[in-house]
């Protein structure tokens, strides 16, 4: 029964400090029964960094530290949740994943030739460092190949348009979908433009992201919409959605020519100049060397990088174009001049396709002021 | 713009509504009650408030048009079921649609996620072709261009295999196929577990058990219920039979499992296409290579024979006259000068054919770059001097020459006059100030008194007569007035200086070649025929005997060691050893083996087979390239027919500059052959030639010192000498370790003396000064095989027996002429040695001949006779004795008759043979005799034993490098992938597995 005297002599039994009514209930309980809380049902608390879909800053810095954690991501959380068949692994998890053997796949077929090359005797060891020398340019080359064609059609599309395929944000996952601690993923690092069909462009017009990183206007102006425009942002967006298109088909098909040219340039003769010792004296006595002043060093370095860098790649570029039979200089040249052709083709359709100007537009009203071709 | 302007929705302004404040109490009753009674209540809730009223919102641009008509398709999707090879054909047919969507999204901006994402395929395979082409571009033979390609093929081979591989066991053991694809509704074909997220449970409903997907009559024809599939893949998966939702658990089931699946495929794919594709293209290599060889030397063996049969025909027989004229050739052969060329030459040479001394210079050069190193360039010179004036330099002796000759004269009086001073012109006469110069007729009854007026060019020696009798003639007149008259005289001789001096320059200015057109061009075409031919025959020897990547000789050189090194049973540590240790090592350890398998009789015949196998092979290939261009004496190949063809034409032509210089055109490509052959041959037959002196070592020691008794004996003698201080034992001992180590390593003569004196340091002299010595260990070395060796290697199927033993023949053949090359040094020890001359090749050889008479020797000496005489096929037409006569066809025909008189013993039943005239005519034929000189020894023989081993030890061992790599790589990969394939579909932490019972009523998912 609950007294008066009980209530007032059982400190303990206070329910609003207890929080637990049924101890001061039940007299006949023990004291240890009654100090036995019963668990609260806490929420969950929310770590997450980002709890909604928000767009981040579109800095290289930035690109890269998210690049960072996106490829730290893969060893640590998509693999683990792959091979546990997490169901709520996500298509965004596998192609993660998908990254794994085209970084290992090429450096690896590279190794394996290389494996083979008779290395034993003085002049075939000299071969095999003449092949893989190639080798590691070749995959170099072919790297650098493939981010030059994407970084020129992005720069394109950058300059013209004002989006950037690259701008990145950060998707929140919903805290009910993990299912455990482990393994825990919270954030997709994605970027607003990777989809032509499921763009975000609701995040680029509608500020939702809690950081504003990006400025609509803009790039509705650089669209070619000017004035006061009766919506604006619907008559960007299948623009937008056309330059994803197309940006995303040159960039494929550029990179092709691309790593086909870096790994011509690769495999030409004017880097078989037997460099190593030269570079290593250079380097340690010019370069290394603190006793010279900084400005001098400074100076050997660029002399270093024309002597073993951009001289042999001008020579090799020269190389290739002459081919040293009559079909490798057709190879040569036809991949150059087509690399070219398909450049200037690619910049060309982007920077005069996507554009409103031509459209007709509507003002939104008062200030009837319309865009340039209206007819 | 595209068809995308036209879809681009046209806003037009909307009115804007003017909406009253009180709009909301306007609308709708049932609304307005609700709305009011709320309103109502808010009121007397919150009198104090002020209240606002919500106005709704209208749409900014309302859809004008409600979609009509349209409503939410049927899934059509269905599961593909494809073999291997309709895969493949889909695949292909799919790259067609890809550059469809690559042309509508790059050039009209048009397409979806999935489209763009395919041309991202076809990009990839579209660069990796490129990449392809561009690396066999920098390749300088076929089949390594080829490889570039067949590893293409084989990278994305693997690429596409390793899921489905991966696929199998997964498939058997939990019914889960990874690869499985279907079509959605768009027909786009899809993989059902490509995302998570998205499982398509549709496409199991009409699925048959064993997974062939069946039209929804077809179906019900067959089961009363859907879904039949997933039940079996249930049942296989363990998922209890009586829970809610079962199909349901199951699709999830599966989705874990292809969730797993294709994380290992991912962990997997960059290490396992590398793999795959290296060990595809490693297991292609072979076949490619035969099948190209093949094809290469198929090609140009047809093209050689019909060149034979062109050159053939020309060569005329009895019946027929020989052709040398060159346009005729140049039509049968069917020979192109390249346009470029021929018009630059052309652009060389005046239509007048007068060229002058820079236009010949230029001429000159261009010839001599065109035609460097064929050695026909430098009877270019000899063949121009035909005619004296394509090489002198002329002036042709025109009027307008005259008139400038008359005109020099009297410049050079005037200068000289103009010089005087007034006071000593006085005292000249008055004929010589007042000189006006020679007239036309003076110069023409000097040109006639010096018998060049019917002259038209002049060559040198007439430019020097009429120069020096110009000036003599212009002086003559004044010859009376200079008698005391001492200025006259030296302004004559001045004049007369002048007068030779300007000479000299016109002529210079004047100065011509005359080439007639005709030669000139027969020369630039002959020798760019025999270039042609030339060629067209090189390519053949690159296909079969050149020293050339790729070439079959060099396929040989790549396999044949390799199965030598196989057969003499090196461990793979032995072959890292052999590999990498210096040659004094490396013989050591290949001297140690030796012993072992020649200690071991069964071991040693295996060997034995096996090597002789592998070189006959070898080098019958060869053998075969060989006949085929140089031929034997009594059938001639085509480059030796070509040769007689070309020297003949050139004889005709050109005369016998030219036509030494194309003989010893073709001579050097002849010798290059036979010379390569030899040296292929001597390489491969060494070893076994090694094993056998390695099995009977100790009796060709005792052959070499004599045994102990003898060995004593001839203790006192000096040519034994190196011996003196050494019991019969040590002696024995440090031969056999001398012998073995010549064997193995070295090729010289020089080294050989220089090893013995390590071995045997008695004194300084050592080996050098000891002939005995020498040749009976040359004797020794180079013996024909052990009679035991013999039986092993002839064995004893019927059908291999005769092969072997011409194997067996040219074996000893080559050993002995080997033997006859290392014994050059002959010379130099007869030198050192005074008047004691042990055996010149020639005594040797004679020594041969002379073996002819007797029957039971008649064959071992006509075998090595008769290979010797067939290398001079290469000498034809040259005189191989200083002095002596030309060696033709006939007359090495003759001698093979002879030898071939003696070996059958024919020679016996003609009455009256001249037994020793004939004997007599080979041994003054000087056709058994070696041409060394200027070559090294190592030249002309083979690769030593210990290079050949361990060249061979360093290809395998960068082979063992890479088998260890890849299957290290391959084993790893697929273990992971057992291991994980093994525990897929486990319950964890993600996939806790709580299925909760069915109640009598739940049925299965519809």
């Amino acid at each position: 029964m609950v007294t008066v005297s009980n209530f007032i002599t059982n400190p303990t039994d206070r329910p609003a400090q207890k929080g637990n009514l049924v101890s001061t209930i039940n007299k006949n309980h023990s004291m240890e029964k009654s100090f036995s809380a019963k668990p609260q049902k806490h929420e969950p608390i929310d770590s997450r960094k980002y709890k909604q879909d928000t767009v981040l800053k579109n800095s290289l810095p930035n690109r890269m530290w998210v690049n960072f954690i996106k490829t730290m991501d893969i060893p640590m959380i998509h693999f683990p949740r792959g091979f546990m068949g997490t169901p709520d692994y996500t298509f965004y998890e596998f192609l993660q994943t998908a990254k794994f053997p085209y970084y290992i796949g090429g450096p690896i077929l590279a190794a394996l030739f290389y494996a083979g090359v008779k290395k034993d005797n003085f002049k075939s060891a000299k071969a095999a460092n003449k092949v893989a020398k190639h080798m590691a340019l070749g995959v170099g080359f072919y790297y650098v190949g493939a981010a030059l064609a994407k970084s020129i059609v992005n720069n394109t599309l950058k300059i013209t348009r004002g989006i950037d395929l690259k701008h990145p944000y950060a998707k929140a996952i919903s805290t009910s979908t993990s299912q455990t601690g482990d393994f825990k993923k919270e954030v997709e690092f994605r970027t607003l433009y990777e989809s032509c069909e499921f763009t975000r462009t609701d995040l680029i017009f509608d500020h939702k992201g809690t950081e504003k990183n990006i400025d609509p206007e803009k790039i509705i102006k650089k669209y070619g919409v000017k004035g006061d425009v009766n919506d604006a942002d619907q008559t960007v967006k299948p623009l937008i959605k056309k330059s994803i298109i197309m940006a995303r088909a040159w960039q494929y098909a550029l990179t092709a020519f691309f790593v086909t040219l870096g790994i011509g340039i690769a495999n030409q003769q004017a880097w078989d100049v037997d460099s190593r010792i030269g570079f290593k004296t250079l380097w340690e006595q010019k370069v290394k060397n603190k006793s010279l002043p900084k400005k001098v060093r400074l100076q050997n370095l660029k002399s270093i990088a024309n002597e073993y860098a951009l001289q042999p790649f001008v020579k090799s570029c020269k190389q290739f174009w002459q081919g040293h039979s009559k079909a490798s200089s057709i190879i040569g040249k036809s991949v150059i001049l087509s690399t070219a052709a398909a450049t200037l083709l690619a910049i060309s359709l982007i920077s005069t396709k996507t554009s409103a100007r031509g459209h007709k537009l509507e003002s939104s009203g008062t200030n009837i002021k319309q865009n340039e071709e209206v007819k | 713009m595209g068809n995308l302007i036209e879809k681009i929705p046209v806003y037009t302004p909307q009115a804007q509504t003017q909406r009253k404040s009180t709009s909301s109490v306007d609308t709708g009753a049932l609304n307005n009650i609700r709305e009011n009674h709320l309103l109502t209540e808010i009121q007397n809730r919150f009198p104090q408030d002020k209240i606002y009223t919500y106005i709704q919102a209208e749409p900014i641009s309302p859809a004008k048009t409600r979609p009509a008509g349209i409503k939410a398709r049927k899934p059509s999707g269905e599961l593909i079921k494809e073999n291997i090879f309709q895969s493949a054909a889909s695949t292909v047919k799919s790259y067609g649609d890809y550059a469809k969507f690559f042309y509508n999204a790059a050039f009209k901006g048009e397409g979806k996620d999935y489209s763009v994402g395919k041309i991202n395929d076809l990009s990839i395979r579209a660069g990796s072709l490129g990449i392809a082409a561009v690396l066999a571009g920098t390749k300088f033979f076929p089949f390594a261009r080829g490889m570039e390609f067949v590893g293409l093929a084989t990278w994305f081979a693997s690429m596409a295999v390793w899921p489905k591989i991966l696929g199998v066991p997964i498939k058997a053991l939990y019914g889960v196929d990874i690869n499985q694809k279907y079509k959605d509704s768009d027909n786009r074909v899809k993989m059902v577990y490509e995302d998570n997220q998205y499982r398509p449970i549709d496409i199991f409903r009409y699925v048959d058990v064993d997974g062939t997907p069946m039209s929804e009559e077809e179906y019900h024809k067959k089961y009363n219920r859907d879904y039949i599939y997933l039940e079996k893949i249930g049942d296989k998966l363990g998922i209890p039979k009586d829970i809610k939702n079962r199909n349901e658990a199951t699709m999830n089931k599966m989705g874990q499992i292809a969730v797993q699946g294709k994380t290992l495929w991912m962990l997997t794919a960059g290490v396992m296409t590398p793999v795959l594709s290296s060990l595809a293209a490693d297991a292609l290599q072979k076949p490619f290579k035969d099948t190209l060889g093949f094809f290469r030397t198929y090609i140009h063996s047809n093209n050689l024979n019909q060149l034979q049969q062109h050159v053939e025909k020309m060569l005329g027989n009895q019946n027929v006259p020989r052709t040398t004229d060159i346009n005729k050739l140049f039509e049968e052969f069917k020979i192109n000068i390249p346009k470029d060329v021929e018009n630059e030459f052309l652009s060389l040479i005046p239509e007048d054919g007068i060229f002058s001394q820079e236009q010949f210079d230029r001429l000159k050069n261009f010839l001599e770059k065109r035609f460097y190193g064929t050695g026909i360039h430098t009877s270019l010179d000899a063949a121009m001097k035909i005619d004296a004036k394509m090489t002198e330099p002329y002036v042709s002796l025109n009027d307008e020459f005259k008139t400038q000759l008359r005109n020099l004269v009297k410049e050079s009086f005037d200068e000289v006059i103009a010089k005087l001073p007034a006071d000593k012109k006085a005292k000249l006469p008055e004929s010589f100030i007042n000189y006006q110069g020679m007239n036309a007729e003076t110069l023409n009854n000097l040109l006639k008194e010096l018998s060049l007026d019917g002259v038209n060019d002049l060559n040198k020696v007439n430019q020097d007569v009429l120069r020096k009798y110009l000036s003599l003639g212009v002086a003559a007149p004044f010859e009376k007035d200079m008698q005391g008259n001492r200025l006259l005289r030296e302004a004559l001789n001045r004049i007369k200086a002048s007068i030779s001096e300007k000479t000299l320059a016109l002529y210079d200015s004047k100065r011509h070649y005359i080439i007639s057109k005709q030669h000139i061009e027969k020369i630039f075409k002959f020798t760019e025929m025999n270039l042609q031919l030339r060629d067209s025959i090189k390519l053949f020897e690159k296909a079969t005997i050149k020293n050339i990547s790729e070439s079959a000789t060099a396929i040989s050189w790549e396999t044949v060691p390799q199965k030598y090194l196989k057969a003499l049973g090196f461990s793979n540590k032995e072959l890292a050893i052999l590999a990498t240790v210096d040659s004094d090592r490396a013989s050591k350890l290949i001297a140690e083996r030796l012993e072992k398998i020649a200690a071991n009789e069964s071991l040693y015949q295996k060997v034995l087979q096996t090597m002789s196998k592998y070189a006959q092979k070898a080098v019958s290939k060869e053998e075969k390239a060989v006949i085929q261009l140089v031929g034997t004496i009594d059938n001639p190949g085509a480059l030796f027919k070509l040769r007689e063809l070309m020297t003949s034409c050139a004889q005709a032509n050109f005369g016998w500059g030219m036509a030494k210089s194309v003989s010893d055109f073709y001579n050097i490509s002849i010798h290059n052959v036979q010379r390569k052959f030899r040296n292929t041959m001597d390489s491969f037959i060494r070893p076994i030639k090694a094993l056998d002196v390695f099995k009977h070592l100790d009796e060709l020691v005792e052959r070499m010192i004599g045994n102990e008794f003898m060995f004593n004996e001839r203790k006192g003698n000096p040519d034994y000498h190196m011996f003196t201080d050494m019991s019969f034992s040590t002696a024995k001992a440090s031969v056999k370790k001398y012998i073995k180590n010549i064997i193995l390593q070295k090729n010289d003569i020089n080294d050989w003396t220089t090893k013995m004196e390590v071995e045997l340091p008695a004194g300084k002299r050592g080996l050098k000064s000891s002939f005995p010595v020498l040749c009976s260990l040359a004797e020794q070395i180079f013996s024909p095989l052990h009679e035991d060796t013999v039986r092993i290697i002839t064995g004893n199927n019927p059908k291999k027996v005769p092969q072997n033993k011409a194997f067996i023949r040219k074996l000893d053949v080559n050993n002995w002429i080997m033997k006859s090359r290392f014994l050059r040094i002959d010379y130099k020890l007869s030198e050192l040695n005074g008047a004691e001359n042990y055996m010149t090749q020639k005594e040797a050889l004679n020594g041969f001949i002379q073996d002819l008479r007797y029957p039971e020797k008649a064959n071992a000496a006509y075998n090595i006779l008769s290979e010797i005489l067939e290398d001079r096929i290469a000498d034809v037409g040259e005189r191989i004795v200083p002095g002596g006569n030309t060696l033709t066809l006939e007359r090495l025909k003759n001698y093979k008759k002879i030898l071939e008189d003696f070996r059958s013993g024919q020679y016996k039943l003609i009455p009256g043979y001249n037994i020793e005239s004939s004997i007599q005519c080979l041994k003054e034929s000087s056709c058994f005799e070696f041409k060394t000189a200027n070559k090294a020894i190592s030249e002309m023989s083979g690769k030593n034993i210990t290079d050949f081993i361990v060249s061979a030890a360093q290809n395998q061992r960068s082979r063992n490098k890479w088998l260890k790599l890849v299957y290290g790589l391959l084993i790893g990969s697929l273990a992971v992938s057992a291991y994980t394939i093994a525990n897929m579909g486990h319950k964890n932490k993600f996939n806790k597995d709580i299925y909760e019972t069915k109640q009598p009523s739940q049925g299965a998912l519809k």
